[in-house]
């Protein structure tokens, strides 16, 4: 287990046993939009090889029927470091699944996990290989916190660290800033999540 | 009154579609008979039925994971214990399918679609169904009725084996690429109308193998793709105080796909045909069941010369079930022909044809809380006439206990089509078929509401009806060899948001005559198998599938690669995730398979599956269930 590792899941173990601040809201009850800029804090032995570029994400948070559940798209490019390295970006489809809390008066917490699909295109490289695009599983732990400014709008940073499956497994952290806004969820569509 | 006629049909047609495999199920100990439900396979994330054989297999091999050579009661596959065909068989809704070519079976070719699937019943031990003997059990596949009024479903699915190079790709540590599987893609549609319903459906999956020992063994063509696709048609309809049915399919299998008996056998191409006419009506106070069916494989073989083997197979059976007080009798006969064609563009085509009558018998007594059963079959094969034999009895103890018991004796079936004019031709029977003789008592103790414990102690004898050889040793193969086994499975039942099995089956070969004890080994000494489902919300389940088995060794011949390989143990841990929305009519699915990423080989030539993951989702309309 890296050091991220464990400090996310320490993390994570802490948030779990705090307990939960008031009534949990109602499954799909919310609907949080959140659109953030992202920073690759590590890409371990990736970092050797490929420069990390900014990337940003668009993340649909609601309560679920335990702890909240989100989507999460995001991108980030890859700088190569030598010619024959091809730059790539990297598209990170992801499905969540949190616990939350309120931490102060306005600030609430939240840590869970993560797993869903890498896609990686590798740019200007049909002269290095004939496998420009590929997928690949991902699986990973995630921990954050949204300030709330006002009405539904709120500051929001989450950081997450995760492992693509790649032979040689990719082990990523990532740092994400931004704003999210919540809202109720329209009735038709709750009733559609339900 | 329609639904009284339904129900009333749906009863006679158990008698008739499979009148032992429903009485049997009172004497099978130690988790001999399994009933997965269409929840368990959604749970499970069985997305394709060729999904389900690690899971039901007991031995098994496959190299690309749809063509398998397994068996499903804990001895060897029969085509390594010297028959060609396996000798359980594949029922679907009374119907025996004939998906079976080159000692191996095809799950992937049955004529329904999963989505069809109500239920499977695993029989692990002989009964009578759909006109035959099975001395070795029966997957059975019950499909769902048609609603009312006119329904359709449709799913997809998609999914990857990890172990991409990734970035490495561009470095000195690339690896090479790994496909990936599907989209799979299914549907649906039927109408059921008063007295008569009708179904279609068709499928088309894609699966890709690309792994290194295949690579090594085959070479380039070993990027193993694989297209199966097809259709059926099924329309039934209730008259004569029964219902019957007519069901019609094609499936092919396009693509690279190997036999895992045969390594060297490569099939670019298998045809599959189906054609069956199943039902039941009332006779006075019993019923009668019939079946006519016909199956052709037709398979392109890729040798030294291109070949076209056709394996057809025709079924014709029927039984009548009479009530006398507390007894019930059943008397039955059957037919089954087939014949063989060998085809190339070099020679000349050649056939083989040969029919096999059985007569088929059972007796059955039910009094009170016990029941007792006797199955009794003769069937001429290409050896003489097969003596197969099964009683059952099943004793309520009081309080919560049940005891079971079971005897059987059985000659192979016996339907393989040798081709004596072609040996190098991996194709039909070899000598010295072997009786199995098998014994078990068990226990069945409630462990509370929801929760029961079956166990068993099984021993077996293994013996051959004649005196050959093992090819090239001389070493004899006919002598007889034991074995002792324990069975036990913790089951619970479903109270709506749990529902779990746990199933234990250990064998110990107690020697016997050599050549036979080596290909005991293929089956594993012990193997753990388990299920668990957990709804969370009527709208949201968890579920979870363990398979561990032992190391298991296989024999030279099996395979023809020089020397006996040894397989590691096999940890299997798949983990699945289900959200329905829309009310329940669209399921979407994340499935996590090999989710430790241990070892996972089921032949000695065969791939390495790693972790792999799909996504899914299916849509039904009317939902079956409100959540």
């Amino acid at each position: 287990m890296t050091r991220n590792t464990a400090a996310f899941t320490a993390a994570l173990l802490l948030l779990c046993l705090r307990p939960l601040a008031g009534q949990p809201a109602e499954a799909f009850s919310i609907l949080d939009v959140q659109a953030a800029g992202v920073l690759n804090v590590d890409s371990g032995e990736l970092g050797d090889l490929w420069r990390s570029r900014h990337g940003f994400l668009v993340r649909l948070a609601t309560p679920f029927y335990i702890g909240t559940g989100a989507i999460a798209v995001q991108q980030t490019g890859f700088g190569g470091r030598r010619p024959d390295r091809p730059d790539f970006r990297m598209r990170t489809a992801t499905a969540e699944w949190n616990v939350d809390g309120q931490f102060s008066r306005g600030v609430r917490g939240f840590a869970g996990v993560h797993a869903g699909s890498t896609g990686m295109s590798f740019l200007d490289a049909e002269h290095l290989s004939d496998n420009t695009e590929e997928n690949e599983f991902v699986a990973g732990i995630q921990g954050g916190a949204s300030l709330r400014l006002s009405g539904g709008l709120a500051a929001t940073a989450i950081a997450s660290h995760r492992k693509v499956f790649t032979r040689h497994p990719l082990r990523l952290t990532f740092l994400t800033l931004g704003l999210g806004y919540s809202f109720a969820t329209p009735r038709a569509l709750r009733a559609f999540l339900e | 009154m329609r639904r009284l006629l339904r129900g009333a049909a749906c009863i006679l047609s158990l008698h008739s579609f499979g009148p032992s495999e429903v009485s049997a199920q009172s004497g099978l100990a130690g988790g001999d008979r399994e009933v997965i439900t269409r929840d368990d396979l959604e749970a499970a994330g069985i997305l394709r039925v060729v999904d389900l054989m690690p899971w039901i297999a007991t031995a098994a091999g496959a190299v690309e994971g749809l063509t398998w050579i397994a068996s499903i009661d804990g001895l060897p596959p029969a085509h390594l214990l010297g028959e060609s065909q396996p000798d359980w068989a594949i029922v679907v809704d009374g119907q025996p399918v004939n998906v079976a070519t080159h000692g191996a079976v095809l799950p992937e070719l049955i004529p329904v679609t999963l989505q069809q699937i109500d239920s499977v019943v695993v029989i692990r031990s002989a009964a009578i169904v759909a006109g035959r003997f099975a001395e070795r059990g029966v997957v059975h596949f019950h499909t769902a009725e048609v609603r009312a009024g006119a329904s359709a479903s449709g799913s997809w699915s998609h999914g990857a084996e990890t172990g991409d190079p990734g970035p490495y790709a561009f470095t000195p540590r690339a690896t090479p690429n790994i496909d990936r599987s599907g989209p799979d893609r299914a549907g649906v549609a039927a109408y059921g109308g008063r007295g008569w319903d009708v179904e279609v459906s068709g499928r088309r999956i894609r699966t890709a193998v690309s792994d290194s020992i295949l690579w090594a063994i085959y070479g380039e063509s070993a990027r193993i793709w694989s297209y199966a696709r097809g259709a059926s048609f099924r329309i039934g309809a209730e008259a004569l105080g029964g219902r019957h049915e007519v069901l019609l399919a094609r499936h092919i299998q396009v693509g690279n796909s190997y036999l895992p008996g045969l390594a060297d056998l490569e099939h670019p191409r298998t045809d599959r045909y189906h054609a069956g006419l199943a039902g039941g009506m009332a006779a006075g106070a019993g019923a009668i069941g019939y079946r006519l069916t016909h199956g052709l494989i037709a398979s392109h073989v890729r040798t030294e010369s291109h070949q076209l083997h056709d394996i057809a197979r025709s079924h014709a059976s029927a039984e009548l079930r009479l009530p006398i007080g507390s007894w019930s009798l059943m008397g039955g006969l059957a037919v089954d022909l087939a014949s063989l064609e060998l085809g190339s563009p070099t020679e000349p085509t050649r056939g083989l044809r040969r029919a096999f009558p059985a007569a088929l018998a059972s007796l059955e007594h039910r009094s009170g809380e016990r029941s007792e059963q006797l199955l009794m079959g003769l069937r001429r094969n290409e050896w003489g006439v097969a003596t197969q034999l099964a009683a059952y009895v099943r004793w309520r103890l009081g309080g919560d206990r049940t005891l079971s018991g079971s005897l059987s004796l059985a000659d192979p079936v016996g339907d393989g089509l040798a081709d004596p004019t072609r040996p190098s031709v991996p194709f039909g029977s070899r000598p010295s078929p072997r009786r199995i003789m098998r014994g078990s008592i068990g226990l069945e103790q409630r462990l509370g509401p929801i929760l029961s414990l079956d166990v068993a102690a099984v021993a077996g004898r293994l013996s051959g009806l004649a005196g050959d050889e093992e090819p090239g040793s001389g070493a004899a193969l006919s002598g007889p060899a034991d074995h002792f086994g324990i069975h036990a499975t913790l089951e619970s039942s479903s109270n709506g948001r749990v529902h779990g099995r746990l199933a234990y089956r250990g064998t110990r070969h107690l020697g016997g005559a050599t050549a036979l004890a080596a290909v005991l080994e293929t089956a594993p000494r012990h193997r753990l198998s388990g299920r668990l489902a957990y709804r969370l919300h009527p709208s949201f389940r968890l579920g979870a599938g363990l398979l561990l088995k032992s190391a298991v060794e296989w024999p030279a011949e099996a395979y023809r690669r020089p020397g006996a390989a040894g397989l590691d143990p096999i940890s299997r841990l798949d983990l699945s995730i289900e959200k329905w929305f829309w009310s329940g009519r669209l399921r979407t699915q994340l499935i996590v398979a090999n989710a430790l990423q241990a070892p996972e080989r089921y032949h000695p030539a065969g791939a390495d599956f790693a972790l792999r993951y799909f996504v899914g989702a299916a849509l039904e309309l009317p939902a079956r269930r409100q959540p």
